[in-house]
């Protein structure tokens, strides 16, 4: 008995540096490929230059372009989705009654089991089109309709674990602020989103990280091209839709565009590891919410 | 545990589970068995849909054969045949110095085989409702397109005085489509020429629903996607060379034929090679696509080539199929 105890956590001790070991492998892929790029770059111009050209004539290297769409299309998902998402969540924590949850979370796992291509051509094909009848200077491709679709799609990632972390509250508190007279909308804001703060913070960085990796619905919806523009009217590229527009066309192996596919892949690698991190630190004072943020992680 | 999740209380469902995988992964071990027998077809996106509705119809006509057409771009469809993945490339442009060297070499031996099989245009299109310009000469889209105005955008009023300066939003097909290759070396002189600040898609569909969508729109794309869009965007007429009388022309089936779309209009081909005696259904396949668009079976979503043509092609495919039995 002990001498298999010692096997199984011999075992699940390998397997879990497995997993680290995949993450650095990974790194050091991205690394080793991305540096015929990185070794020919101005850095200057990297950070600086507002264009991102490296498949034409006038080859430009400016990550700004790339870097601003992909926040762009972020940051709108989490306008939509966080209000959203919260709502529900205290919605279905505090009012809902029991079919209604059932029915809530049903259609939610509908939702996160679409797979996003669906999301993108309803983007270009549907609100896209809704859209410009009332905002008559949208673009076809634009960052504002495929950031409201990626909201959508993270909706269940930030319910789930924002409902997580509302459940986590002892009844014992709410039993005590109803003794003393609170009214149930006093105990939605003063106690259960106080208590249940650092469960939502997680759940927007691990959306956001999400909704950064995503590809298919912004590579469909956004557009390609990689102009420096903050209007969400217009199209824009993010970073993952250029590794997807790469790897579609026909570049030389050993040429500097097809390194820059992993420079830009290492970029975003960067990026959302540490907002992951970020994520993870804030979620971790919540033992059980810091299990739920690495069964949520979308690496 | 993992069982229990996907609904599989019982262990004798766990049990049929487990042959059901098995038997799913033995099939696909058969699948590449066969796959001598598949047809594979590869490369430009304009010949995709002629390609696509005659293997079609090959396929009926010969139930045991069959055949997978894909979509990488010209360019990409050169590479997979050089490296043996592919049977025949669709191109929409004759083969060039910037493909793998071994394939002009297979060409000029005559182990690898040039057939043209249709005419394309490529289409210059605006948003249906634009009001500024109806026509374009080859020194305003040079203009447009040119690399030295990557990051400052063309504005309307440089083709219609009367416009106002509101930027052009430019869609084109991306730097792996052969279409962009022949664009940039028509209007700027030298393929791969030209701006990257453009809304840059390798489906040309995607193109077309861009500008079907945007007022400010231009863009280019190949003749098949316009005639399956002509109410969602409008078609610029193309300036004729005054050798050809002058004037616009739209583009149509006439004027490629009699020459004066001639800046925007190329042939398309299919590579075949004519080496591995085990695949006669390669050359059964070429015979029946040209025999097929002799005979006009198909449905009217290209430019054809000239009837004596394809007698040509034809002929000169039947003799190098004597050459290399």
């Amino acid at each position: 008995m002990k001498k298999r105890e010692r096997v199984a956590a011999w075992l699940m001790g390998a397997l879990s540096w497995a997993s680290l070991g995949v993450t650095l492998i990974f790194l050091w892929l991205f690394t080793h490929l991305s540096l015929p790029f990185f070794a020919r770059l101005d850095w200057g111009a990297f950070f600086t230059s507002t264009q991102w050209t490296p498949l034409y004539e006038v080859k430009q290297f400016g990550i700004l372009p790339l870097l601003t769409g992909t926040l762009m299309c972020c940051f709108i998902a989490l306008i939509v989705a966080l209000p959203v998402g919260l709502t529900t969540a205290v919605f279905l924590n505090e009012y809902a009654q029991s079919w209604l949850k059932e029915l809530a979370l049903g259609a939610l796992h509908v939702l996160s089991v679409t797979p996003s291509v669906v999301y993108g051509f309803l983007a270009l094909q549907w609100l896209t089109p809704l859209l410009q009848q009332y905002i008559p200077s949208l673009q076809t491709y634009n960052a504002l309709v495929p950031g409201i679709l990626m909201g959508i799609m993270i909706l269940p990632i930030i319910i789930s674990i924002t409902r997580e972390a509302m459940q986590s509250m002892p009844n014992s508190l709410r039993d005590e602020a109803e003794a003393m007279g609170a009214s149930r909308w006093q105990i939605i804001l003063m106690l259960l989103l106080p208590y249940s703060r650092r469960g939502i913070a997680a759940a927007s960085m691990l959306a956001l990280s999400r909704a950064l990796g995503e590809t298919m619905i912004v590579s469909i919806a956004a557009g390609q091209h990689a102009g420096l523009t903050l209007n969400p009217l217009e199209a824009t590229q993010t970073a993952s839709s250029y590794i997807l527009q790469l790897s579609l066309g026909d570049v030389g192996q050993d040429s500097t565009e097809y390194a820059s596919l992993f420079a830009v892949a290492l970029s975003l690698f960067v990026f959302t590891y540490l907002l992951n991190l970020a994520g993870h630190r804030m979620g971790r004072s919540l033992n059980h919410l810091s299990y739920l943020a690495k069964e949520h992680a979308p690496i | 545990m993992v069982f229990r999740q996907l609904g599989f209380p019982h262990s004798e469902d766990q049990q049929s589970f487990i042959i059901y995988v098995s038997l799913i992964l033995l099939a696909l071990t058969a699948c590449r068995h066969q796959s001598d027998h598949v047809l594979r077809i590869d490369g430009s996106s304009t010949l995709y849909p002629l390609a696509e509705a005659i293997s079609e119809s090959y396929c009926r006509a010969y139930p045991d054969r069959k055949v997978v057409v894909g979509q990488s771009g010209t360019g990409g469809g050169f590479r997979k045949l050089s490296r043996g993945e592919i049977d025949i490339c669709m191109a929409s442009r004759p083969l060039g110095p910037g493909d793998p060297l071994e394939l002009s070499a297979e060409l000029r031996s005559g182990r690898l085989h040039e057939v043209a099989v249709a005419r394309d245009a490529v289409v210059v299109a605006v948003h249906p409702q634009n009001p500024w310009v109806d026509a374009i000469d080859s020194a305003s889209l040079a203009q447009i397109w040119h690399s030295n105005r990557q990051g400052k955008p063309a504005y309307w009023s440089e083709l219609n005085p009367k416009a106002p300066r509101v930027p052009i939003n430019l869609y084109g097909p991306g730097p792996g489509s052969g279409t962009f290759d022949f664009f940039t070396r028509r209007i700027l002189g030298q393929a791969g020429k030209g701006r990257g600040d453009y809304s840059a898609n390798e489906i040309d569909a995607m193109t077309v629903t861009g500008i079907a969508g945007d007022r400010l729109a231009l863009g280019y794309f190949g003749y098949t996607y316009y005639l399956n869009n002509r109410g969602r965007v409008k078609a610029l007429g193309i300036e004729v060379p005054s050798a050809q009388g002058g004037g616009f022309a739209l583009p149509n089936a006439d004027n490629v034929d009699n020459g004066r779309y001639q800046l925007l209009s190329r042939n398309q081909y299919l590579y075949v090679r004519l080496h591995d005696p085990s695949k006669a259904h390669i050359s059964a396949f070429v015979r029946f696509f040209l025999l097929d668009l002799c005979g006009q079976n198909v449905t009217n979503t290209f430019l054809p080539l000239k009837h004596e043509m394809y007698r040509d092609q034809l002929q000169r495919w039947k003799e190098s199929e004597l050459k290399h039995p």
